[in-house]
């Protein structure tokens, strides 16, 4: 099996994609937390980016160059993720 | 980002001008206003019905619901469930009346059976009585000529009339629909008994009772053919509109009937002269289920409950909103009352949550939030619902965004802006996935959960539809396979379908387990197209029961299929450094998969066990 990587209880939505040229894969879950994994190296990790919280249960992700799109319980909201490559 | 869902656009504007390093900037936000609703409790399935009544002087909601063998008694006043009562069938349907003196419960079930039950001590007085050949959809308790009677309409299209103090039933039924109905309601018209029934081909009928006699039928002058709005992307494929929901009452001593439909409109009728007192009295963004008749600081209000989660209401005579919609049930709103609780008017709500809910209606909106504020940023506040998927079509400055929400249009935004562009009319009920692509270099949509299809984005032609689930479609996948055009769709019937969009031909179906004589299949959760080694694959991901990850080649009739040790509920697909992997998130766990040998991507997280 993949090893699971740790810090949601649920996972409801996850997304691969870029940012800042760094291939990432985010996820997103029932507490409504944002999390981002670096997948650039040969094993994936966490990223350093701070954990994004929003105020309802995510229901859905996109990523598209940068622009991220978080879909939840109660609404819909796009967030911009930038770090130092 | 708090200050942005809040609703402070400027608060946000002055906080992300402040020099520090950010990860995450907010762009804008769609967002609800929650208007507050107290749960009065929750049961672990859908509430079909819901009546409310004095019992021993306490106001008492009976409800039951999809798939419990039980009615739920709950005490409004101390909010809390108090009793639940075992039933021989799958109660649908419920009403409240009184006869020889006693109160008694009327059910109608999944089989068709209506029972009358004393509503004190829930023994059977009447019934079960068989006549309908399918499911019960309304029951009405009344009195003709002096005598009590029970009324049920079933999805047969027929009205049946009990007596429930007679030992002899009739052999037939009132009336036969050429269609199924959906409900009924008696009252009095010029000193006469009359019943009205609603149901499919937005029919209101409105017979007048004659002891003895065949009803004769008093004719409605036809409702106004609705309207198709012009819409981007979408060709209507009007469905049979279906009136959901009826109520009588009085308008300035007039007595009236109030009718909601599947075709998202209210229309009030005059019972005297039988024509309609507002051709529309209103039409809603959402599917009504529900209508009640009440009162908001005076003003007299139909009250309806929503596809999309909303209970609204609008004024009797003009029909213009009165308050904002009250947002917070999660998916369809089946029923919807207005009753006084402690000496101050509520609204009562119950649904597809599994939740009763009791609203304070205000008449104001609240004018709280700065709608109109002069911001870089759009704040959008609105009767938004779950987002149930978003897609991204396009590219920079030029970025759509598609979204589902429960039980209402996709709606289609500026990327950057999340300005609204427009709605498409889609097929769906509570899930409506959403997925984008790109086909002959035009971007392409797709969407829907009971008849999925894929538009070209460009000319707003619908491409194709998928059919042959026998369930709900939870997930979608557009593009090219090979050069060939297909919309994939995967399905809580635990299948994945390919379809051929130039031949509209179907390009083959995979079932998600590999188990033979599974009662139940896992559904078919996520869906995604890749290319693994040069060759276009399908890549599903299971929802619920036993995990499964499938990869499936349609054309060579290859498949793939990985069994996971936990549940997985999502899945995206990507190239990550030339190579194609997939991440599956579930309960607890995001995992990364190399798609070439559908092996995992072997990692072990800094900090994990």
């Amino acid at each position: 099996m993949g090893e699971p990587l740790p810090g949601h209880s649920v996972i409801n939505a996850v997304a691969i994609g870029e940012a800042n040229g760094v291939p990432v894969v985010i996820s997103g879950g029932d507490e409504g937390t944002v999390r981002v994994w670096d997948l650039g190296g040969d094993r994936p990790a966490p990223h350093p980016a701070p954990v994004l919280h929003v105020e309802a249960n995510i229901t859905a992700l996109v990523l598209a160059d940068g622009l991220v799109l978080i879909g939840t319980e109660r609404g819909l909201m796009a967030v911009r993720l930038d770090f130092d490559a | 980002m708090a200050a942005l869902q809040r609703g402070v656009a400027d608060l946000a504007d002055r906080t992300a001008a402040l020099p520090f390093s950010r990860t995450w900037t907010p762009v804008w936000c769609r967002w609800a206003s929650e208007t507050g609703s107290l749960v009065v409790g929750r049961v672990e399935d859908s509430i079909t019905d819901l009546k409310i009544t004095q019992i021993d002087g306490r106001l008492t909601a009976v409800t039951c619901t999809l798939s419990r063998r039980e009615v739920q008694f709950w005490d409004l006043e101390d909010a809390r469930l108090t009793r639940t009562v075992s039933t021989s069938d799958l109660v649908h349907d419920l009403a409240l009346g009184e006869i020889g003196g006693a109160l008694v419960l009327v059910t109608g079930s999944l089989r068709g059976e209506v029972c009358v039950f004393d509503l004190k001590t829930m023994a059977l007085r009447g019934g079960p009585w068989h006549g309908h050949q399918q499911s019960v959809t309304a029951l009405a308790v009344a009195t003709v000529d002096g005598r009590p009677r029970v009324l049920s309409t079933a999805l047969d299209g027929t009205i049946w009339m009990w007596d429930p103090e007679g030992d002899d039933q009739p052999s037939e039924p009132l009336l036969r629909h050429r269609g199924p109905l959906d409900t009924v309601v008696v009252g009095e018209r010029r000193g006469r008994p009359v019943v009205l029934c609603g149901g499919e081909y937005a029919f209101v009928r409105l017979l007048e009772l004659d002891s003895g006699r065949p009803p004769t039928e008093v004719v409605l002058p036809d409702a106004d053919s609705a309207e198709v709005p012009d819409l981007p992307w979408s060709e209507q494929r009007p469905e049979p509109e279906r009136v959901s929901s009826l109520v009588l009452g009085t308008l300035d001593g007039e007595p009236i009937a109030v009718s909601g439909s599947s075709g998202r409109t209210i229309r009030a009728w005059a019972l005297s002269s039988a024509r309609p007192i507002a051709n529309l009295l209103c039409r809603y963004e959402s599917a009504v289920n529900a209508v009640a008749l009440g009162e908001i600081d005076g003003t007299p209000v139909v009250l309806s409950g929503h596809d999309d989660g909303a209970v609204r209401a609008c004024d009797l005579r003009t029909g213009e909103s009165v308050g904002d919609p009250l947002i917070g049930h999660h998916g369809r709103v089946f029923r919807v009352a207005q009753v006084v609780l402690g000496g101050r008017s509520v609204i009562v709500s119950a649904g597809y949550d599994g939740t009763v809910r009791i609203w304070h209606p205000r008449r104001e909106t609240d004018s709280s939030g700065p709608a109109t504020a002069a911001s870089s940023r759009s704040w959008v506040s609105s009767d938004q619902q779950r987002v149930t998927a978003v897609a991204v079509a396009g590219y920079d400055a030029e970025r759509t965004a598609f979204y589902g929400e429960s039980g209402r249009p996709l709606k289609a935004v500026e990327a950057s802006t999340g300005e609204l562009i427009g709605e498409v009319a889609v097929e769906s009920g509570c899930e409506t996935p959403v997925a984008t692509g790109i086909i002959g270099g035009q971007p392409v949509l797709a969407a829907g959960d009971v008849y999925p299809a894929a538009w070209d984005l460009t000319t707003g032609k619908v491409l194709g539809e998928a059919q042959g689930h026998t369930n709900l479609v939870l997930d979608v996948a557009v593009g090219e396979l090979d050069g060939t055009p297909v919309l994939v769709t995967g399905s809580m019937d635990g299948y994945v379908r390919a379809w051929d969009l130039r031949s509209a031909a179907p390009l083959g179906e995979e079932p998600m387990s590999g188990r033979a004589g599974m009662d139940h299949r896992p559904a078919v959760g996520g869906v995604r197209l890749a290319t693994v080694a040069g060759r276009s694959v399908v890549v599903a991901l299971s929802r619920f029961g036993e995990g499964t990850l499938l990869m499936w080649a349609p054309r060579d009739k290859r498949f793939n299929r990985l069994t996971l040790t936990e549940q997985a509920t999502t899945l995206d697909v990507g190239v990550v450094r030339g190579r194609s992997v997939a991440a599956t998130g579930g309960f607890g766990s995001l995992r990364l998969w190399n798609l070439p040998a559908l092996q995992p991507w072997v990692s072990r997280c800094p900090g994990t066990p």
